[in-house]
């Protein structure tokens, strides 16, 4: 699971298993994956006159398409902007819940990067970003249902009904 | 008198000597055609000449039905290796170059497969294509398990390190000789395609000087084979196979191989018929596509890695 490309100094393509929504570590900075796609596969230049099934068993490697996620580069371990970018070839693994907890929740319960983060990703992604957030830091879980009520009314008010 | 004359620079040219022009290369288009010409009259003579011996060559010939392929291939464990290169970048101040291998192992018809890159960094005094050939040679040789069937892009025989120092030779020559005795010990086949070769073992044979594929394109016809031959002086055989409307192409074998030239030919056919071109091995097609350091990844390694550019070299880009 390694980087695949380097977008801009905020977003890069990765070969992951990992889901949307998922956090993501790449040496010191922090990520999250915001989407998904799948790369043609490339058995369709090899088809001829061959059944699916048989390219599958016989030339097996073109077969299987890649899952690419998109990430965005949310911060450091330590929270502060990533000014250091991930190189292609880095490796990508995924951020565990302990260290999550730790990262976001070191004596105070700090969060920079969500208001950047609200003008780049889509409100599901955000919503699922603050229920895990609440999931593994319950102590805050007030306060980030309030922010979760917040960004949901706030956008709400821009939808002409 | 002067279109003789320059008929006669010509001939020596396409012997081996340099002709020089005044002016521009692309305002000498007309006589690069003319020399081009000539040289294939000249092999054309040749081949003619001794059109009877050719076809005295012995040749066989493969049948093949719509899957024939994937019956020959069935159950059969195939490896491909190839690799690519950067050179050092000397122009941004980098005498150091990568080299990257790629290694793909496919069981035929069980959908099973396997990829594996190695990479390494060469510096400026060393030879990254040799670096390279051992590479691709060590991963190889990882592979001779007796059953599977190797596919190494390239010669197996030392001829193309004719021009080289006695050094380099000796390395190459030392490389080949360790995987054919490996391929012998282990009796696992090893198969080096050359897709285009420049070879003249078979024409020297016979008294001229032509290109064995040259020689064998009109006697071969698809789907045909010649007979293996044995390379003097190294534990080769080789023969040619059309296995495209192409020139034919040589295939390098261990000599042990010369006893099952004929699965060996059926292999290289049947992966020919897997590729996307229906012309070149799938599985060094694919090596090759796994191995290849792409454009954007080159100018990335020069980005991350630039330090003293050199100012003749901005001259020449800008």
């Amino acid at each position: 699971m390694v980087v695949l490309r380097v977008l801009n100094h905020r977003e890069l393509e990765a070969e992951i298993d990992f889901c949307v929504g998922d956090f993501i570590k790449i040496g010191d900075v922090i990520g999250l994956v915001t989407s998904i796609y799948q790369e043609e596969p490339e058995y369709i230049r090899y088809m001829g006159n061959l059944e699916k099934e048989e390219v599958k068993k016989f030339l097996p490697d073109v077969f299987k398409a890649r899952r690419i996620a998109k990430c965005l580069l949310l911060c450091t371990e330590n929270l502060e902007d990533v000014t250091k970018i991930p190189k292609v070839g880095d490796k990508v693994e995924k951020v565990e819940d302990e260290e999550l907890r730790q990262i976001h929740y070191n004596g105070e319960f700090k969060i920079p990067y969500l208001i950047p983060l609200l003008e780049k990703v889509e409100i599901p992604i955000i919503r699922a970003l603050i229920l895990k957030i609440m999931e593994i830091i319950p102590e805050e879980k007030d306060l980030l249902e309030i922010i979760l009520a917040e960004i949901e009314y706030s956008r709400m008010r821009g939808v002409e009904l | 008198m002067k279109s003789l004359l320059i008929l006669s620079i010509r001939k020596l040219s396409v012997g081996g000597k340099m002709q020089k022009y005044d002016g521009r290369l692309m305002y000498k288009l007309r006589e690069f055609y003319d020399t081009v010409n000539d040289y294939y009259s000249s092999m054309e003579y040749q081949r003619e000449l001794i059109k009877d011996k050719i076809s005295e060559l012995n040749k066989f010939r493969v049948e093949v039905s719509e899957k024939w392929h994937l019956n020959v291939l069935d159950d059969k464990r195939v490896v491909g290796v190839d690799g690519s290169q950067i050179m050092p970048l000397k122009e941004v101040g980098i005498p150091i170059g990568g080299i990257q291998v790629a290694k793909l192992v496919i069981i035929h018809g069980k959908g099973d497969y396997k990829i594996q890159h190695y990479s390494a960094f060469a510096g400026i005094e060393e030879n990254i294509s040799l670096l390279r050939f051992k590479m691709e040679i060590d991963a190889l040789l990882d592979e001779m398990d007796g059953k599977s069937w190797l596919f190494f892009d390239g010669s197996l025989s030392s001829t193309f390190t004719a021009d080289m120092s006695d050094r380099l030779r000796e390395e190459y020559a030392e490389s080949i000789k360790f995987i054919i005795k490996a391929s012998k010990k282990t009796e696992t086949p090893l198969i080096g395609y050359v897709d285009r070769s420049y070879a003249k073992d078979i024409a020297k044979n016979i008294g001229v000087n032509v290109y064995d594929s040259y020689l064998l394109n009109q006697t071969l016809s698809f789907m045909d084979y010649t007979e293996m031959f044995e390379l003097e002086r190294e534990e080769i055989c080789f023969s040619y196979l059309k296995v495209n409307p192409g020139q034919p192409v040589r295939i390098e074998c261990p000599l042990w191989m010369r006893d099952i030239q004929h699965e060996a030919a059926s292999i290289v056919f049947a992966e020919c018929l897997l590729g996307s071109t229906k012309g070149y091995p799938y599985v060094l097609e694919r090596a090759h596509e796994c191995s290849k350091i792409s454009n954007e990844e080159k100018n990335d390694f020069r980005r991350l890695f630039s330090r003293d550019i050199s100012f003749k070299w901005i001259c020449k880009v800008k």
